[in-house]
């Protein structure tokens, strides 16, 4: 660890669950649990699986938090565990992922201001209503930026399922966008589907 | 069309950065009472540090002991040659020693023992010497001395060894002197020159054989005509048991259960050898398919799934290992070799199964490794000009291979490998 961060107070934290603190282990739980639920969320099927995912990511935490070097930031470091953990999950649940290619299908975003209109819950339950596959990928590539080539590696699906069932997603959630909550600017979609988008 | 894709897949990224700053910072409320579990199921855990440096103890622990292995054996040996030397040495002052009676017990036994060892032309001066003190026809048969010692330095200047040259040379020059000396003495007829210089002449053609024999060099030197070099090639099998010491290793955040998987490897090997005990050998080992299997059971609220997984690595491998010979063979005899050395491995592939079925790539494995290497070789003289080696070998990697997963978690990696080896080998014939 960085001599850098060594004043800082998530650094005292860090260095007291290294030394298997308990009081420090629940500071850190409490301190980043919300964001992390907020992941599993994304990721699981539904709201106890999150639960499952959210406690095994925390013992993975602590057990391998003697391992954290400040090269990048902690909090970078405790989403990749649970991201990891969220897609073995997958893995495990999903043996027989769905490896067919499925056709690229264009998407039109008609009205940026619309998506403005929904709430993260909304977003929310869009993600967590697409299917596993879909919903991995889009997590993996929309959400924590990782590329088709780390997703292909990831869940042992080429680069062109991963393409194919991203495009899929955006398609599902694209139109689960315009169905929820852009009833009102229906019109003003046309509108600018009519004239290109311009 | 492509440009309906191009905006397909800019309205594409807007989707998806929309949904990133929507979700990547939210957050949701933890659920209650999972604190109180996670701190039960800590409460449970042996301390991770504890382990670790546990494992990195025993690590550094054998690495001593097998340095420790190998300076004891480079430090206390002696060459063959050289101990026959020293006990000639010790023969000879205590045969030539004007303090003894020349009939004395002790001097016979040390003529009879220069007699019956092999070892240099000087030992035929020096038996004729000891049977032969006062002889005056001793003068008249010291021609057929000069002739042998002559003999001799004709086989030293031609030898194949060097070091038999450089141990010939300065004792055959003794026994010249000596011989002078004995031109000088004065006679005893009851001995003759003739019947100690009899039983020599097996003697003198053993002394224009190099020294015994390694890896059956002169076995298959008898066998075949041409000259041997110092230098041999053979090609190389291995059946392999292998594991991945460290859990997690396939994946970090795992707990796994390593088990033992059957592997196999091939390649070339070559050697040098240093002297008559000791040579050098290396190679490159074209494929070592090495791993483990894991299992792993998933423990969640709904279920519990016992997981098994298999990881196979393939490395190609250059060994450069040190083979010692233990004791003295026999002609036409197999030899036993100690072997202990370095190996290092190169990463070219792995697979990795769930459930027998294909999953991704595993890359989180580093691609360098290094190991250490000790076994056991006996080799067993072939017709040819060749032999073959069976052994086995038990490797080790000694650097901590680290892991840098997906989920940013580094572990160490101990790739442990033990292995039967069969090698067929032959010399090379000299230039």
């Amino acid at each position: 660890m960085s001599n850098t961060h060594a004043s800082s107070p998530e650094q005292a934290l860090i260095q007291a669950c290294c030394r298997g603190e308990r009081a420090a282990q629940q500071g850190l739980y409490e301190r980043y649990a919300p964001r992390l639920f907020a992941i599993c969320l994304r990721y699981a099927d539904d709201y106890h699986q999150a639960e499952d995912l959210l406690q095994e990511g925390f013992l993975k935490v602590f057990r391998h938090i003697a391992n954290f070097r400040a090269e990048g930031s902690f909090e970078g470091w405790l989403r990749r565990i649970f991201v990891n953990t969220a897609i073995e999950h997958h893995r495990r649940r999903h043996h027989l992922y769905p490896l067919v290619d499925v056709a690229d299908t264009e998407i039109e975003l008609h009205d940026e201001g619309a998506l403005q209109q929904l709430a993260a819950s909304d977003l929310l339950d869009m993600v967590n209503s697409l299917s596993p596959g879909y919903r991995t990928v889009f997590n993996l590539y929309a959400i924590e930026g990782y590329n088709h080539k780390d997703i292909s590696e990831m869940l042992g699906i080429s680069e062109g399922t991963s393409k194919s069932q991203l495009a899929r997603a955006r398609v599902i959630l694209q139109r689960k966008v315009e169905s929820a909550g852009m009833r009102e600017r229906a019109g003003g979609f046309r509108e600018l589907k009519r004239t290109g988008g311009a | 069309m492509e440009h309906n894709s191009g905006h397909s897949a800019n309205s594409g990224r807007k989707l998806d950065d929309f949904f990133r700053q929507h979700l990547d910072q939210h957050q949701a409320g933890a659920p209650e009472g999972l604190w109180s579990k996670l701190s039960e199921q800590l409460d449970q855990e042996p301390p991770m540090a504890s382990g670790q440096a546990l494992q990195s103890a025993l690590l550094w622990r054998n690495a001593l002991m097998f340095g420790l292995l190998i300076s004891a054996v480079v430090l206390n040996y002696r060459p063959t040659a050289m101990q026959g030397v020293e006990a000639f040495q010790g023969l000879e002052a205590l045969a030539w020693s004007p303090e003894a009676e020349s009939s004395s017990p002790v001097q016979e036994i040390a003529a009879v023992e220069l007699n019956q060892d092999s070892h240099s032309s000087y030992r035929v001066a020096a038996r004729a010497e000891s049977m032969t003190a006062s002889s005056a026809p001793a003068q008249a048969e010291a021609t057929l001395i000069m002739t042998a010692q002559t003999s001799i330095e004709s086989e030293v200047a031609v030898g194949t060894s060097s070091e038999i040259q450089a141990e010939h040379v300065p004792l055959a020059e003794q026994g010249q002197a000596r011989e002078e000396a004995l031109a000088d003495a004065p006679s005893d007829p009851s001995t003759t020159l003739h019947s100690a210089l009899a039983p020599q002449e097996h003697v003198l053609a053993a002394q224009s054989a190099p020294e015994q024999p390694l890896f059956s060099r002169d076995e298959a030197k008898s066998s075949g005509s041409a000259s041997l070099s110092r230098w041999y090639t053979g090609l190389q099998v291995s059946l392999q048991w292998t594991g991945l010491l460290s859990q997690g290793s396939q994946s970090a955040t795992e707990d796994m259960d390593p088990m033992l998987s059957l592997g196999q490897a091939f390649g070339v090997v070559g050697g040098f050898r240093l002297n008559e005990r000791m040579s050098l050998e290396s190679g490159l080992i074209i494929d070592s398919r090495q791993g483990s299997r894991y299992s792993s059971t998933v423990v969640a609220r709904k279920e519990e799934v016992d997981v098994t997984k298999s990881l196979a690595l393939h490395y190609t491998q250059v060994p450069l290992t040190l083979k010692v010979r233990a004791g003295v063979p026999q002609n036409h005899s197999v030899s036993w070799h100690y072997v202990g050395g370095v190996q290092y491995g190169m990463l070219r592939n792995s697979r990795l199964h769930i459930e027998n079925k294909p999953v991704s790539p595993e890359r989180n494995l580093r691609e360098h490794d290094l190991a250490l290497l000790l076994g056991m070789d006996a080799d067993i003289p072939l017709q040819n000009q060749m032999f073959l080696s069976l052994g086995w070998r038990a490797s080790m990697s000694a650097t901590s291979t680290r892991l840098n997963s997906v989920d940013g978690i580094e572990r160490d990696k101990h790739n442990a490998v033990l292995g039967f080896r069969a090698a067929l080998n032959g010399w090379l014939p000299a230039r």
